[in-house]
């Protein structure tokens, strides 16, 4: 994968930032990890919560809705960064073109990074879920392991979804273009 | 005006996508935000309704030892326990009682002077209180006695009532539904301002041009109309998504009133991000000299 080792050398050039753009659906990857790990906390709350003649079960769904939308935002500020990222490699963007390099393969290069954000974003949500929960009661491990690959999927998936719209427009670019943009 | 607003809508168009996700990612946050907010609201008054319906206007509340819990489902005050079948009597004998009925398994109390009361309550051994979130008698009392009006305490600015309101919307606010829904609008938040940055930063060169010419000011106005374009038409639609999605969800519990609260409390972070996003970057750049701006892009 020609793509991916450019997407990783590039990340090479800026690692700190890499974990500083992944923060926001860290953030958003850590809560849901939580409230999908934590069932059973969520259920007694949402009980708790039930005014008169509303369905716990609605509450309970509410609450994993929202962190769904918190993995969007989170996945949006990933799609505002990469909008960043590809106008600043403007100019590469025209050099690989004029090279000779495939569309296709520009286009992955931009969708690699901000999945690999979104990873990034995902596998520190769930570290920083751990230990959150080491504050409350363990849960199984099995239902642990499995909000956790719900949680990085999600966040994969809707990172790579928000950035591959920035790439489309890398991979659009004509090369005479890409090279003589300035912002 | 109108061309400020045509040169802000043009701006946009230069970078539709990058618009279109900060203009969503508001639009969620706030609707998350807001639906949590209705629901701690509509908590809340239910809750004090039946606070209201239990105090029946007393002054004193008495209630068991082990205090009283609020069952959601009938909504309505509910004693775990009762109090000891002599105490009617026996604080009806105190000086100062005008009136004492019972209640749910609860004693009402009016007095003339409600604290010359509670302290007698406190020489019968009762734990005599004003604070809501108190919700046990010490050991061995007989039974858990709430000040309800503390009309006389001078630095008293929160009634018992709001008091009991205030543990019951922290209930909302500290479940993990309300502490999910004030993150997504932190996130949300966060992704307006690293997209207002990002479109300070990209058009140093172009301010630095601007300010060679001598406007400066105008394009602090320009900036900061196009921010506030951005915010409010995220606002609005999350705003509106959100009450909607209350709606759809619990509709029983939707009341115009409550929403409208609940949009009132999320309006308020408006003004901060526009301060935060657009007004101190913008001006922070501004103070440069136009042969800076123009130097360091790129």
């Amino acid at each position: 994968m020609r793509s991916l080792r450019y997407t990783l050398r590039t990340l090479r050039r800026s690692g700190r930032s890499a974990v500083l753009r992944s923060f926001s659906v860290g953030v958003a990857a850590a809560l849901t990890f939580f409230v999908l790990a934590q069932t059973s906390t969520v259920r007694a709350q949402a009980e708790q919560l039930s005014v008169g003649g509303i369905d716990a079960s609605v509450l309970e769904r509410a609450t994993v809705c929202l962190t769904v939308i918190a993995i969007v935002v989170g996945a949006l500020q990933i799609g505002v960064t990469m909008t960043r990222v590809v106008l600043r490699r403007m100019g590469e963007i025209g050099i690989l073109k004029a090279a000779g390099i495939r569309n296709r393969e520009i286009f992955l290069v931009f969708a690699f990074e901000a999945l690999i954000y979104g990873a990034l974003g995902g596998v520190l949500g769930c570290l920083l879920g751990a230990v959150m929960m080491l504050f409350g009661p363990a849960p199984e491990l099995g239902e642990a392991m499995r909000a956790a690959a719900i949680t990085i999927g999600l966040a994969v998936v809707v990172s790579a979804a928000a950035g591959a719209i920035p790439a489309l427009r890398a991979m659009r670019a004509s090369a005479v273009e890409a090279i003589s943009y300035a912002w | 005006m109108p061309k400020l607003v045509k040169l802000a809508l043009s701006n946009w168009r230069r970078q539709r996508v990058r618009t279109a996700f900060t203009l969503t990612a508001l639009t969620l946050s706030a609707a998350a935000v807001v639906f949590v907010y209705a629901l701690s609201i509509a908590f809340q008054a239910t809750g004090s309704k039946a606070l209201e319906n239990a105090l029946a206007g007393s002054d004193l509340w008495i209630v068991p030892p082990g205090g009283v819990t609020f069952d959601r489902a009938d909504q309505k005050i509910l004693p775990n326990g009762s109090v000891p079948g002599d105490l009617a009597e026996r604080v009806r004998s105190l000086p100062g009682v005008t009136e004492v009925s019972s209640g749910r398994g609860w004693l009402n109390v009016k007095a003339d002077d409600p604290r010359a009361v509670a302290e007698e309550l406190r020489g019968v051994g009762l734990t005599v209180t004003g604070d809501p979130s108190r919700t046990r008698a010490d050991a061995g009392a007989p039974a858990l006695a709430y000040l309800v009006s503390r009309s006389s305490g001078r630095f008293a600015a929160y009634s018992f009532t709001t008091g009991f309101e205030a543990v019951q919307v922290n209930k909302v606010t500290a479940s993990v539904l309300g502490v999910v829904g004030r993150v997504t609008l932190a996130l949300g938040f966060l992704s307006v301002v690293a997209s207002l940055l990002i479109s300070i930063e990209e058009r140093r060169h172009e301010f630095g041009i601007l300010a060679a010419v001598g406007i400066t000011d105008d394009v602090l106005y320009l900036f900061l109309v196009e921010s506030a374009m951005i915010i409010c038409t995220g606002l609005v639609l999350g705003l509106v998504a959100g009450a909607g999605l209350f709606a759809l969800l619990l509709p029983s519990l939707f009341e115009i009133g409550t929403v409208l609260k609940a949009v009132g409390l999320v309006s308020v972070y408006f003004p901060i991000m526009l301060i935060f996003g657009a007004l101190i970057p913008a001006h922070r750049l501004l103070q440069r000299t136009p042969l800076e701006l123009l130097r360091g892009a790129h």
